[in-house]
């Protein structure tokens, strides 16, 4: 398999003088030292939103301004840019080339659609795949941005739901992997939900080349209020989900799973207590591919938990306050909290729920 | 391994402590959610339900009558049924989801002039079969609500509801309000059956199918004010004074009524009804007074300028003082709606406010 993950040196070499340079001093030492850059979007103390470069420490090295609120993030290791999503039902998606050598592209949803907070580049980052809101027709599609031409939109697949959420690609680049949340929402509404009583989540594996949908999997009938939200991928091809709850909260729903192409959906059976703890909400999923381990957050729990990502076992619970985003690290996982945490170190903002990996 | 052990121990030391924060206690929690039932939702359900029962019964004497007296009547009455379901449409949770309930009430935003196309077209067939009994709850959301009653009573032709002849207009009107006062009972009914959404509400705990603990009830009430005052700027006021395209008095809500504003007041009296009658002002912790004076005070400054601006949309637009005005009231709203979100989430232990905590 080709690492998507880009050297440290190799980020160091393409960030150049530039970039260095514009770093307080404690930054630039942060990023000489770590073995790991993360990307995560951010709520400052003044009300100002952003996103941040952050070192496998917890310190922030770089920060970059934003219109407004973001949510998720995408990285193409091959040119050395970061996407982040307007959370829903925003209309914005701000690309940044970390090299420094461009200026940040910012590209708004076509009218009609507005974003779902995610995306994903194609493995050749020629493409930017972002999951999108067809509001009056109430359908989930997806939005094709070319990323060797400013980014300008060139088509769109339907996702074969309602209400995607997070976007993936599969390791070989051919299947783009869809949660599609099964919840309906217009803008004209706001973020309230309007269908939580007909729900229809799934999970959809799209041909990435044709748009043609391969293979969908519904949520089980008894299933039908858990909104599939957030996707990541094993070094096995194991499509690891998490899930959402929208039914009675004293209901104790399996909260994450996995499944390979053709195989029908694996449900994950958390001990009873740790089920409890993670509130019925899983906010973001990591696979740390070389640790064969999976990470999982809930903010609204104040909980994680890590699996084995072979026998799906609980290897570890951690009462963490606000646990948000999570993604792989060298070894083990960087994980924030809505209160600023990163690793070890608390900084003055809000981190959003995901972050993702720069090198 | 090693690592994830290592990240695992140094995020438990730091965070250990800090894992009960400040947030309020479910004990300080339960009695403002039983005073939001008891003295805001229910009330405020039941005050709809009157309105609706009291708009069918004049729609059903100007449909006898026919004459300018019962016309008036009836289009006091529907201001009065505006006002009330104004004052409560702000809480968009629980049962009022169900079932497209809200919109079968009140439809809007209408981007395509769904209910003027289908109103039109149903006042023209003039089919009785299609307004019998209970078969308006089953046509379009957009025609059985009080966007389709309005056109009725205001909008082009309604003249012909004063003529002294049985006409076919009122009927439909008619058969809108009976509806209306049937979804109207339905919401009442849900909030005040025993053992039903109102206990839920009321106490939160382990084994609560809506809300395990205090945290999650104060969420929902916050929620329901920060959402609230969004939905009142955006879509009440910017729709029509900034929307697309520019300003536009036909983009209003109700703006054939000419009650566009009375219900924008209306919207920030019944938000104002659960900051003041929950009770949620009392179990702030911290700089509480600073928070909810300046709060109170920005209530009170929307509430004054929204009647100050009472008047047709139109007229506004062509104000330059009017217009200013408004844009006075946007500004208040965005600046209440932050102080709630940001101060007082925070004041409650939410880490970064209300929407902060409303991930996906």
């Amino acid at each position: 398999m080709r690492s998507t993950l880009i050297s440290r040196r190799g980020f160091m070499r393409a960030a150049g003088g530039l970039f260095l340079a514009g770093l307080v001093p404690g930054a630039a030492f942060a990023l000489e030292k770590t073995d790991a850059v993360f990307a995560a979007a951010y709520l400052d103390p003044d009300g100002y939103f952003g996103l941040a470069t952050v070192a496998e420490d917890g310190t922030i090295i770089d920060r970059s301004p934003l219109p407004r609120r973001a949510h998720g993030l995408a990285f193409d290791p091959n040119f050395n840019r970061v996407v982040a999503f307007a959370r829903r039902p925003g209309t914005f998606a701000a690309i940044f080339d970390r090299t420094g050598r461009a200026a940040p592209v910012v590209i708004t949803s076509p009218e009609g659609r507005h974003f779902y907070g995610h995306g994903a580049f194609s493995r050749d980052g020629r493409l930017l795949y972002a999951s999108e809101n067809d509001f009056d027709n109430a359908r989930g599609v997806i939005g094709l941005y070319d990323a060797t031409n400013g980014f300008a939109r060139i088509g769109e697949y339907p996702t074969y739901g309602v209400g995607p959420h997070d976007l993936s690609i599969s390791l070989d680049g051919k299947l783009l992997i869809v949660a599609n949340g099964g919840i309906e929402t217009h803008p004209d509404f706001g973020r309230t939900k309007l269908n939580l009583d007909r729900m229809e989540p799934s999970l959809a594996l799209i041909d990435a080349a044709s748009g043609a949908l391969v293979e969908k999997h519904d949520l089980p009938a008894n299933l039908k209020q858990l909104s599939t939200r957030h996707i990541d991928l094993s070094a096995g091809n194991d499509i690891w989900f998490a899930c959402q709850y929208e039914g009675a909260r004293d209901d104790l729903p399996p909260l994450i799973g996995r499944f390979r192409q053709g195989d029908a959906l694996q449900f994950i059976d958390l001990p009873e207590e740790t089920a409890r703890n993670m509130a019925n909400y899983v906010g973001a999923i990591a696979v740390n591919r070389a640790d064969n381990l999976v990470a999982a957050t809930s903010p609204r729990g104040g909980t994680y938990v890590v699996l084995d990502a072979t026998s799906g076992q609980l290897v570890q619970e951690v009462a963490l306050q606000g646990a948000s985003g999570v993604a792989a690290g060298p070894h083990g996982f960087g994980i924030s909290t809505e209160r600023g945490m990163f690793d070890a170190r608390r900084s003055p903002v809000n981190w959003d729920q995901h972050v993702v990996r720069l090198t | 391994m090693r690592r994830l052990v290592l990240t695992l121990s140094a995020a438990l030391c730091v965070m250990a402590p800090a894992a009960k924060a400040a947030f309020v206690t479910d004990e300080a929690v339960q009695p403002v959610m039983q005073k939001t039932v008891d003295d805001v939702i229910i009330p405020g359900y039941d005050a709809f339900k009157s309105a609706a029962d009291a708009s069918s019964a004049a729609m059903n004497a100007l449909c006898i009558a026919n004459d300018k007296a019962s016309y008036e009547g009836a289009k006091k009455a529907f201001a009065n049924l505006a006002g009330a379901w104004s004052r409560i449409e702000v809480l968009r949770d629980g049962p009022v989801l169900d079932n497209n309930m809200f919109e079968r009430v009140l439809f809007f935003p209408d981007r395509k002039g769904l209910a003027l196309k289908q109103i039109q077209a149903m006042l023209a067939a003039k089919d009785e079969n299609d307004i019998a009994g209970t078969s308006m709850k089953g046509k379009s959301v957009a025609v059985q609500g009080l966007t389709g009653l309005e056109f009725v009573l205001f909008g082009s032709g309604s003249e012909e509801l004063s003529g002294g002849k049985d006409n076919f207009r009122c009927h439909a009107g008619r058969a809108i309000a009976a509806n209306v006062a049937v979804l109207a009972s339905e919401l009442s009914d849900a909030w005040n059956a025993p053992d039903g959404v109102a206990d839920r509400w009321r106490r939160p705990g382990p084994g609560n199918p809506v809300f395990r603990n205090g945290e999650e009830a104060l969420i929902a009430l916050l929620g329901t004010l920060v959402r609230g005052l969004e939905t009142t700027n955006e879509k009440r006021l910017t729709i029509f004074a900034a929307g697309e395209g520019g300003a536009n008095p036909k983009k209003a809500l109700y703006w054939r009524s000419g009650l566009t504003m009375q219900s924008v007041a209306d919207n920030l009296k019944g938000l104002k009804a659960f900051w003041d009658d929950s009770g949620m002002q009392g179990i702030i912790k911290g700089e509480s007074s600073a928070i909810t004076t300046n709060i109170n005070f920005e209530f009170k400054t929307a509430i004054l300028t929204a009647e100050k601006l009472d008047m047709p949309v139109d007229k506004i637009l062509a104000d330059e003082k009017a217009r200013s005005r408004l844009e006075f009231l946007t500004m208040t709203i965005a600046d209440l709606q932050a102080r709630l979100n940001n101060d007082y989430g925070r004041a409650m232990g939410l880490a970064a406010g209300f929407t902060f905590s409303d991930g996906d």
